[in-house]
C-alpha cells in the first residue's frame, strides 16, 4: 500500500463528498416536514394527486438512493490504485442488461396504471352530477367568473372577479379566454387547466372549505383511509394559523397574503362575515406583460353562507352608494346637507327633487347638467345617478319618490345619450386608447401609410378624412373592419382584420383612426364596440 | 514579427500567414478544415453561453427579491425568452456541433467532413442569425413572449413588436444551419468510414452524433414550417388565420407543431452529452463501455420515442384524456432506454480503474445530477401530477437539471476531454478541478429548491411572485452567480491554457484512449492522417467476464 501518492486520497476523499452531498440533498428536503409535500390538499381530487405524487415520489427516490449508492461505492471501491491497473474486461451481461431494462418498464406500467386509476377517478364527471356551473373567463389581465343557477333555480347568473364556491359540492369549471393564452391555477384546490381563446375547456372539483377538512370515506378512490388529514402548510415554512385538522372553520379563514400588485389584499376581506376558506388563484400560462399579476380570490364557502353571499350580490350590497355618491360628487356645490349656496340653488325642497311628477327632469340635469351644472352622464353609470338621486329625494326632509337604473337607462335612450349601464367598464382615457390604437396601426401600416395617406388612393382608401372614419356613428366602420368587403368577384379587398380583436384594441384602433391624420372625431370606447358588434352577430 | 509556431493543424498553411496574424486569421475564419470550424463553433457558443448566462443573471437579479428590482415587467418578460433562446440555439447545439466537428472524422478515419465547404456554410450562418435573433436588442422591442412564442400572444396584435419578427427570422436561419451540419454529419459518417470501421464498431460519440443528426432533419422542418405560419400571420394580418380561433385556425396547433420539434430539441441537446460521457466514462475506468450494443440501441429507442411524446408539454391545454394517457405511456417509456444508460455507464466503472481528472469529475457529477433531473422527469410524466406541476418552478428545475447538471456539465466534460487534443496543450488541472467543484455544487444550491417552489405552487416566468417564497428565490440567485462566476474561470482556464500550458501527449490520458483520435499526433495534422488508417475490430458484443478479450488482453 505503500505506493499511493497522497494526491490520490485526496481526488477519491473530494469524491466521496461531492456524491455524499449530492445524495444528500434530496434526502433531507424530503426529510423536512412539508418541503416535499404536493401542492393540492383541499379537495377530492387534489387529494388524490397528492397521494399519487407521494408514492411516485418515493418510488423515484428509492431508484436515486440505489443509482447514487451504486455510484457511490463505484467511486470509491474501483478508485485507481496504481497506474498499473489493468481492470478485467468485460462487455455486457445479457441477463444484467434485461434484468434493468425489465425493472424499469416494469416500474413505469406501475406508474402508469396508478396514474390512470387517478385521472379516470378525477377527470370523469361526477355520477351525481353537477350541482353549479361557473365560467372562468380569463383576459389580459383579469379574470371574469359567470355563475349560473339552474332552471328552476331562480337565481339571476351574475358576473364577479373572484371564484366563490360552495363547499363539497360538484362544481363543474368552465374555462374560456377572451384574447390570448392564460390557465387558471389555484395550487391548494388542485385546479390547473388552459384558458384557449375558442374553446371551452372543463375543469370539476369538490372543495372541502370550512366544512371538515379531512379524507371523508365517500369520495376516498384511492384506498378507503379514514384517519384525519394532516395538516398541508408546513408550519416551518408557512405562518401555522390554520393547525388543526378536522375542525369546522367558523367566520373567514383567510390564507391570501399577496394578491398581485392590483389588487390589494386589504386589512378586511370582501369575504368577512361569511363562513368561508379564502385561497389563492392566479394564471399560470404567459400572456403578456401583468401575466405575474392575475391573483384572484378562490373563497369556498359551506352552503348556507354561500346562498347568503349570493343573495348579497344579488340585491346590491355592492351597488353604489347614494350618500357616498354624493359626498363625492355634489357636495362641493350643493353642501354636505343640500341646502347651495349664494350661486349653488339648495336641493332641499326644490321642486324639481320633490315633485314626483317632474322626476324624469331631476334625472336629466344629472344627466346632462344646465349652466354651471357639470353633466354626469358620462361620468356617472346608471345605478351611481339612480342611487344618487334616490338620496336627494329622500334626504334632508325631501320625499320625492325613488327611481331605479332601469329609468336612468330609459332617460338616456330616449336622450340619445350613450348608455352607460351599472357594472360596465370604466371609460377607458383616451391617451391610452390612442396609445394602444398607434401600436395596432402598425398592421396597417403596408397598405394605408403611416400618414394614412395611401400610396395608391385607387385602391387602397385614405384615411386621413375618410368619411367612414369621421363619421358621427362608427357603425360602418366596425362593420368594415370586423366582416371586411370580401366578395366572390373581390376577395382580399378588405380583409377582416379585426374580426380577432378584443372590444378594447378595435376602439383603441378606431379612437386612433379618427384622432391622426387630421381627422377629429371623437374617441370610442370599447362598450360601444361591444354594442355594435352584437347587433353585427 | 515573431513567426508563429503552433503544430498540426494549428499550423499556418501559407508561409505569408507565418508573419502576418490578420492573415493567419483569415485562414482560419475561411477554412474549410472540420478542426478549425470546429474550434470556431466552440468560440462561437463560448461567447454565446456567457451571453446566456448574462441574462439569466438579470433574470435572477430581478427574482432575487420581492417587488421590483431593476427591470420593468415588460423588459423582464423578454429575458426568459432570450435567455432559452441564446442558450439552446447559440450555445448547447453550436457546443456539440464543434465537438463533433473536431472529433467525428477522426474517430471514424476520414481526413474531413463531407461536405467541407458546406460545413464552413452552416457555421457561418449562425453569428448572422445571432445577430438577427438578438436584434430587439438594437431595436428597443424585445419579444416578449417566452421562447414558446405561443399565439395568439405572439401574434401581430399582442406583440407588436419587430424585434418579434427579427426573432422568428433568426431561429428560422439556426434551422437552416443545423440541418447543413447534420446532413454532412451524417455523410460523413455513413461514407467515409475507415477499414474496419463498421457501424457497430463506431464509438459512441459518433453514434451520438449520427442520431442526432437524424433527429435534427426530421424535427427541425417541423419548427420552421410553425414558425413560417406564425411570420405569415405577424406579417399579413387577417389574411392567415392558422392559429387565429376567428378565423378557423387553432391556437393549440400551433403548439402541437413546436413541441413536435422542440421535444426531439431536447434529446437534440443532450445526446451528443450521453456520447462525451460514454467515451470519459470508459476511458478514465480503463474499460470497455457495458452493453454497447444495447447502448447504440437505446440512443435510436430515444430517438424514435422522442417523436412521439410532444404532447406531454400539453396536458393542460384539454386534450383528450385518452390522448393523454397514450402520450403518458410514450413518455414513461423514454425514461427506460435513458435508465439503460444510467446503469450502463454505472457498470462500465464497476470493477474499473476509475481516475478522477476533471473530466472523469464531471462525468461522474453529470450522473450523479442528471439521474435527479431523469427521475423528475418521471414524476412530471404522470398526467395528474403534471397539470399540477406545469408552468410552476417545478418544471423550471426539472429543465436546468437536464439542461445544465446534463448539457452544461457533459460541455464540459468534452471540452476537458478533448482540450490536449484540441490544442495540444494541457488545461490547469487544479482550476479545472476547482471549476467542478463550484459547478457541482452550485448546480443544487441554484435549482434545487425551485422544486420546492413549484410544488408550492410558484408559476414560472412571474415577474413578481408572492412574498412567501422570498428566501428560495434569494438563495437561488445567489447560487446564479456563483455558478456564472464558476464558468468564468474554465473560461480564463481554456485561454490561458492554450498559450501558457504544458504539452500534451498524443494519448494523453494515460494512455487509455482507443478511439482513432488518440492513436494520431497531438494536434492532429491538418488531413488527420497521413496515411488511410485501418481500425482493427475491438469487441463490441457480449463477452462474459471470465473470457479475456477486452483491450488490455488484446494486448498480451
Amino acid at each position: 500500500m505503500s505506493g499511493y501518492p497522497y494526491s490520490k486520497h485526496i481526488s477519491g476523499l473530494g469524491a466521496l463528498i461531492a456524491v455524499a452531498v449530492i445524495l444528500l440533498i434530496p434526502t433531507v428536503a424530503f426529510a423536512v416536514p412539508g418541503s416535499g409535500e404536493f401542492i393540492a390538499h383541499y379537495s377530492g381530487s387534489g387529494r388524490e394527486m397528492t397521494e399519487l405524487y407521494n408514492l411516485i415520489a418515493k418510488i423515484c427516490l428509492a431508484v436515486l438512493i440505489i443509482v447514487e449508492g451504486v455510484l457511490l461505492f463505484a467511486i470509491i471501491a474501483f478508485r485507481r490504485r496504481s497506474d498499473d491497473d489493468r481492470p478485467v474486461q468485460n462487455h455486457g451481461d445479457l441477463r444484467l442488461e434485461a434484468g434493468w431494462t425489465l425493472a424499469a418498464l416494469g416500474l413505469q406500467i406501475w406508474i402508469g396504471v396508478a396514474t390512470i386509476d387517478v385521472m379516470f377517478s378525477t377527470e370523469t364527471p361526477p355520477e351525481d352530477g353537477f350541482d353549479m356551473t361557473i365560467i372562468a373567463e380569463a383576459s389580459q389581465w383579469d379574470w371574469d367568473f359567470f355563475y349560473e343557477f339552474p332552471d328552476d333555480d331562480g337565481r339571476e347568473p351574475f358576473m364577479h372577479e373572484d371564484l366563490v364556491v360552495p363547499a363539497h359540492q360538484n362544481i363543474n369549471l368552465i374555462v374560456t379566454s377572451r384574447d390570448v393564452i392564460h390557465a387558471i391555477f389555484v395550487p391548494d384546490l388542485g385546479i390547473k387547466i388552459d384558458a384557449v381563446p375558442g374553446r371551452n375547456n372543463r375543469w370539476w372539483f369538490r372543495a372541502d372549505g370550512p366544512v371538515a377538512q379531512v379524507r371523508a370515506p365517500d369520495y376516498a378512490t384511492v384506498g378507503p383511509r379514514q384517519e384525519p388529514y394532516p395538516q398541508t402548510r408546513s408550519a416551518r415554512f408557512r405562518n401555522d394559523r390554520y393547525a388543526a385538522a378536522d375542525r369546522v372553520v367558523t367566520g373567514l379563514e383567510r390564507r391570501v397574503d399577496f394578491l398581485g400588485w392590483t389588487r390589494d389584499v386589504g386589512e378586511v376581506s370582501p369575504y368577512e362575515g361569511y363562513n368561508a376558506v379564502e385561497y389563492q388563484g392566479t394564471c399560470a400560462e404567459l400572456c403578456g406583460r401583468d401575466h405575474w399579476d392575475m391573483y384572484f380570490r378562490a373563497v369556498v364557502m359551506t352552503q348556507s353562507s354561500f346562498d347568503r353571499w349570493v343573495d348579497d350580490r344579488l340585491s346590491a350590497v355592492d351597488e353604489p352608494i347614494g350618500e357616498a355618491v354624493y359626498a363625492r360628487r355634489c357636495a362641493s356645490c350643493h353642501g354636505d346637507d343640500g341646502t347651495g349656496d349664494d350661486i349653488n340653488p339648495s336641493l332641499v325642497g326644490a321642486d324639481r327633487v320633490i315633485n314626483p311628477d317632474r322626476i324624469n327632469d331631476h334625472i336629466e340635469i344629472v344627466l346632462q347638467g344646465e349652466g354651471q351644472m357639470q353633466a354626469f352622464g358620462p361620468v356617472l353609470n346608471d345605478a351611481e345617478i339612480a342611487a344618487v338621486i334616490n338620496h336627494e329625494r329622500t334626504s334632508w326632509g325631501n320625499d320625492g319618490g325613488t327611481i331605479d337604473a332601469d329609468d336612468v337607462a330609459a332617460l338616456r335612450e330616449e336622450l340619445g345619450l350613450e348608455p352607460r349601464p351599472f357594472m360596465a367598464a370604466e371609460p377607458t382615457p383616451t391617451d391610452e386608447l390612442m396609445a394602444r390604437g398607434e401600436r395596432i396601426y402598425q398592421s396597417c401600416v403596408t397598405c394605408h401609410g403611416q400618414d394614412g395617406q395611401s400610396y395608391d388612393p385607387q385602391a387602397v382608401p385614405s384615411l386621413a378624412q375618410n368619411e367612414v372614419v369621421v363619421a358621427e356613428e362608427v357603425d360602418e366602420l366596425v362593420q368594415v373592419l370586423v366582416q371586411g368587403r370580401d366578395s366572390d368577384q373581390w376577395p382580399g379587398r378588405k380583409s377582416p382584420v379585426a374580426r380577432s380583436m378584443t372590444d378594447l384594441q378595435l376602439a383603441s384602433l378606431l379612437t386612433y383612426l379618427r384622432g391622426s391624420f387630421g381627422n377629429d372625431a371623437p374617441p370610442v370606447q370599447p362598450i360601444e364596440v361591444t354594442d355594435i358588434r352584437d347587433d353585427l352577430d | 514579427m515573431k513567426e508563429i509556431t503552433a503544430k498540426g493543424y494549428l499550423s499556418p498553411l501559407t508561409e505569408e500567414a507565418k508573419t502576418n496574424k490578420l492573415v493567419y486569421l483569415k485562414e482560419w475564419l475561411c477554412s474549410t478544415d472540420a478542426k478549425r470550424i470546429g474550434v470556431l463553433y466552440l468560440a462561437f457558443a463560448l461567447v454565446m453561453g456567457i451571453f446566456g448566462g448574462i441574462l439569466s443573471l438579470l433574470i435572477r437579479t430581478e427574482l432575487a427579491q420581492h417587488g421590483s428590482q431593476i427591470f420593468d415587467p415588460s423588459f423582464y418578460n423578454a429575458l426568459p425568452g432570450m435567455h432559452a433562446t441564446a442558450m439552446i440555439f447559440f450555445f448547447i447545439i453550436p457546443a456539440f456541433t464543434g465537438i463533433g466537428n473536431f472529433v467525428v472524422p477522426i474517430q471514424v478515419g476520414a481526413p474531413d467532413m463531407a461536405f467541407p465547404k458546406l460545413n464552413l456554410a452552416a457555421f457561418w450562418i449562425l453569428p448572422p442569425a445571432a445577430l438577427v435573433t438578438f436584434m430587439g436588442f438594437f431595436l428597443n422591442s424585445l419579444p416578449e413572449f417566452g421562447w414558446t412564442a405561443y399565439p395568439p400572444l405572439s401574434n401581430n396584435v399582442y406583440s407588436g413588436m419587430w424585434g418579434a419578427d427579427f426573432w422568428v427570422l433568426g431561429l428560422i436561419l439556426v434551422g437552416v444551419s443545423s440541418t447543413m451540419a447534420a446532413i454532412n454529419f451524417l455523410a460523413t459518417v455513413f461514407n467515409m468510414r475507415c477499414k474496419g470501421m463498421k457501424m457497430f464498431q463506431l464509438p459512441l460519440f459518433t453514434w451520438s452524433v449520427v442520431v442526432t443528426s437524424f433527429l435534427i432533419l426530421a424535427a427541425t422542418p417541423v419548427l420552421t414550417s410553425a414558425l413560417l405560419m406564425l411570420t405569415f400571420e405577424r406579417l399579413f394580418p387577417g389574411v392567415f388565420h392558422f392559429f387565429n380561433p376567428a378565423g378557423g385556425g387553432d391556437p393549440i396547433l400551433y403548439q402541437h407543431l413546436f413541441w413536435f420539434y422542440s421535444h426531439p430539441a431536447v434529446y437534440i441537446m443532450i445526446l451528443p452529452g450521453f456520447g462525451v460521457i460514454s467515451e470519459v466514462v470508459s476511458t478514465f475506468s480503463r474499460k470497455h463501455i457495458f452493453g454497447y450494443v444495447l447502448m447504440a440501441w437505446s440512443m435510436i429507442a430515444i430517438a424514435v420515442l422522442g417523436f412521439v411524446v410532444w404532447a406531454h408539454h400539453m396536458f393542460t391545454t384539454g386534450i383528450a384524456l385518452e390522448a393523454r394517457v397514450g402520450f403518458m405511456f410514450l413518455t414513461m417509456l423514454i425514461a427506460v432506454p435513458t435508465g439503460i444508460k444510467i446503469f450502463s455507464w454505472l457498470a462500465t466503472m464497476w470493477g474499473g480503474s476509475i481516475k478522477f481528472d476533471t473530466p472523469m469529475l464531471f462525468a461522474v457529477g453529470f450522473i450523479a445530477m442528471f439521474t435527479i433531473g431523469g427521475l423528475s422527469g418521471v414524476v412530471l410524466a404522470s398526467v395528474p401530477v403534471d397539470i399540477q406541476l406545469h408552468d410552476t418552478y417545478y418544471v423550471v428545475a426539472h429543465i436546468h437539471y437536464v439542461l445544465v447538471a446534463g448539457s452544461m456539465m457533459t460541455i464540459f466534460a468534452g471540452a476537458y476531454y478533448w482540450y490536449p487534443k484540441i490544442t495540444g496543450k494541457m488545461y490547469n488541472e487544479f482550476w479545472g478541478k476547482i471549476h467542478f467543484w463550484l459547478t457541482a455544487i452550485f448546480i443544487n444550491v441554484t435549482f434545487f429548491l425551485q422544486h420546492w417552489m413549484g410544488m408550492k405552487g410558484m408559476p414560472r416566468r412571474y415577474y413578481d411572485y408572492d412574498p412567501q417564497f422570498e428566501w428560495a428565490n434569494t438563495i437561488s440567485s445567489l447560487g446564479s452567480a456563483a455558478l456564472f462566476a464558476a464558468s468564468l474561470i474554465f473560461v480564463v482556464n481554456m485561454v490561458w491554457s492554450w498559450k501558457s500550458g504544458e504539452d500534451a501527449d498524443e494519448n494523453h490520458w494515460y494512455g487509455d484512449g482507443v478511439n482513432l483520435e488518440w492513436l494520431i499526433e497531438t494536434p492532429p495534422n491538418h488531413h488527420n492522417f497521413h496515411e488511410p488508417p485501418e481500425w482493427k475490430p475491438i469487441i463490441r458484443q457480449h463477452v462474459s467476464p471470465d473470457q479475456p478479450g477486452g483491450l488490455w488482453h488484446a494486448k498480451d
